[in-house]
């Protein structure tokens, strides 16, 4: 298969970086990515698992161009991040949502902070308030237009920055660890917007997360421990490997943890059931045939 | 009893154009070796009320009291308050600011006026409890993971010996392991110190294993109060304000739902897994 169709594509990737005392002298060298070899395909949905200091938010910031490999390649839509020309496309290409709202927001008023990017980009005036128009309905904060991001709740301000992020037209949207700071209701606000994106306008999702029920939304899954991708698969071959899981201080979701007790005790259902409704359907098929 | 709040209202930003009535007409009692949870959505009054608790904010109206003295009056010390009621903000580890973990467990207890040795039993003490190894004591607080960082925070409200520890969504941002762990930490603290736990949590799950009351607000007010099997039986109108209950719990509502006779108060994935078996059997 050619680069062609991989929108992230990396070989041996690595990063190192020294760590330093006090007074700046460097104590020793930490390889937070240690030959990471990945290959995402434009238009797919998918995760990135892993414990604390994993190594997640460096991959992270490597796919958008805050981080360059120390060693290795990697592509951004066939560019080579490495070479200081690409950094403008590549952040164009792959636009990173953060974990706090607080922190990315900069303007005193939605339509502007979503403008901002595009603006930046030499995009002209009336193609820039088109987009922003575009965006904000895309992510349902239209109506917020003219709102301070300040009054927005946390999941309305996540949203602004996703739209922000939509404006500069990505190809592929990072989120880090994007709605761990959201209750309930702004977390599914959030994860509509991006899975609605995603099979709507084939934009490619990097869904980096500690909340396992996220994960099912994915098409395929990394996880990764000590700088290395652990394991990769579906959601439900993630799910599936419980010894694994365990290894990388990950688990699975409490529907997955029920359907397999149930299996354990002889219960025969499919293999990576993960959703109420479909657990509850085969065990009303089960019920309805003893 | 330990904390009593009476008629309290508390109003945000006030005198500016964004005032706001961010708590209206709490009465709440945290009794003590409580393990309680306070869940809401975001803006419903949840930080401001534990922020009450340890007179980081001042209600409008209304009264509070510590061991039956009223927090308000002239010469009641707000200092002592503090320290009986620790508070851990989110995200404490971002206030860890010390040269090695030791000195930053231990400034808290420094500026109680203590002697020096208590300030040392207090601050060894409160790292052993919380399971950071003597290997660690001289490490910059910075060099620590992610979970172990949040530990040390945590020493350092405990150095305090408080008996109320208020914890502002203590599990934000930790994996799965690490999430259990300081769950466990604080189950431990709960145990041994006989210490009141008052937690905010957005994780049902969380909430449903380990606290044995669930106090929820929505717009500044309590609106449902109990022990989890009680309150999480209320899924719907949890989830008309952003809540919504354990997996567990609306895995066995959607089969009752269904017509299907299973007990449908089960809390956790055991719980579910007895009650699904129960009825196939």
């Amino acid at each position: 298969m050619g680069i062609k169709n991989k929108i992230i594509k990396s070989e041996n990737l690595a990063h190192e970086y020294a760590r330093r005392d006090e007074s700046g002298d460097v104590t020793g060298i930490v390889r937070a990515l240690d030959g990471i070899d990945v290959q995402i395909e434009a238009g797919s949905f998918v995760a990135v698992l892993g414990a604390n200091g994993s190594g997640k938010s460096t991959f992270a910031k490597h796919l958008n161009g805050l981080l360059f490999p120390t060693e290795g390649t990697l592509y951004i839509d066939g560019m080579d991040t490495a070479d200081s020309e690409n950094t403008l496309a590549v952040r164009q290409t792959a636009g990173m949502v953060f974990q706090n709202p607080d922190n990315q927001i900069i303007a005193n008023i939605v339509e502007e902070d979503v403008g901002f990017g595009p603006e930046n980009m030499g995009v002209p005036t009336d193609k820039i308030l088109k987009r922003v128009e575009e965006c904000l309905k895309e992510t349902g904060m239209y109506s917020y237009r003219r709102h301070s991001p300040n009054h927005l709740s946390g999941g309305q301000k996540q949203r602004v920055a996703v739209a922000g992020v939509l404006a500069m037209r990505p190809k592929c949207i990072i989120l880090d660890e994007a709605t761990a700071m959201l209750d309930p209701a702004g977390r599914k606000n959030v994860l509509d917007t991006i899975v609605r994106l995603n099979k709507k306008e084939h934009i490619t999702v990097i869904l980096i997360t500690h909340y396992m029920e996220e994960v099912t939304l994915a098409d395929y899954v990394y996880v990764m421990k000590q700088g290395k991708v652990a394991y990769s698969g579906t959601p439900g071959e993630v799910f599936q490997n419980v010894g694994m899981l365990r290894e990388c201080r990950l688990e699975a979701p409490q529907i997955t943890q029920i359907a397999q007790g149930l299996q354990k005790a002889g219960i025969p259902l499919t293999q990576g059931v993960f959703t109420i409704e479909g657990l509850a359907k085969e065990l009303l098929e089960l019920a309805k045939k003893r | 009893m330990s904390v009593l709040l009476k008629n309290v209202s508390y109003i945000y930003g006030k005198g500016s154009s964004e005032e706001k009535l961010a708590l209206r007409d709490i009465n709440l009692e945290i009794r003590q070796n409580e393990f309680a949870a306070v869940v809401g959505h975001t803006g419903s009054g949840k930080s401001t009320l534990i922020q009450l608790l340890n007179g980081l904010e001042k209600a409008e109206s209304g009264e509070i009291f510590f061991h039956g003295k009223n927090i308000y009056d002239k010469d009641f010390s707000m200092k002592m308050l503090r320290s009986k009621v620790g508070l851990v903000f989110q995200y404490p580890e971002h206030q860890l600011f010390e040269s090695t973990v030791v000195k930053d467990v231990a400034f808290g207890p420094s500026n109680m006026g203590w002697e020096q040795l208590k300030v040392e039993l207090s601050t060894f003490g409160a790292l052993k409890d919380v399971g950071i190894g003597e290997e660690l004591f001289d490490v910059s607080p910075l060099a620590l993971s992610g979970g172990q960082k949040r530990r040390v925070a945590i020493a350092g409200v405990l150095a305090m010996e408080p008996e109320i520890l208020v914890l502002d969504e203590p599990m934000a941002g930790l994996d799965p392991a690490s999430r259990k762990e300081i769950f466990e930490l604080l189950k431990k603290l709960h145990r041994e110190r006989k210490i009141t736990v008052l937690l905010v949590s957005h994780s049902m799950e969380d909430v449903a294993e380990y606290a044995s009351r669930v106090i929820v607000m929505n717009q500044g007010q309590i609106v449902l109060d109990g022990e989890p099997r009680k309150v999480f039986r209320y899924e719907k109108e949890l989830s008309k304000i952003g809540l919504g209950v354990p997996q567990a719990t609306s895995l066995m509502h959607f089969l009752a739902e269904q017509g299907v006779a299973v007990e449908d108060d089960c809390l956790t994935v055991q719980e579910s897994i007895s009650a699904i078996l129960k009825w196939l059997k």
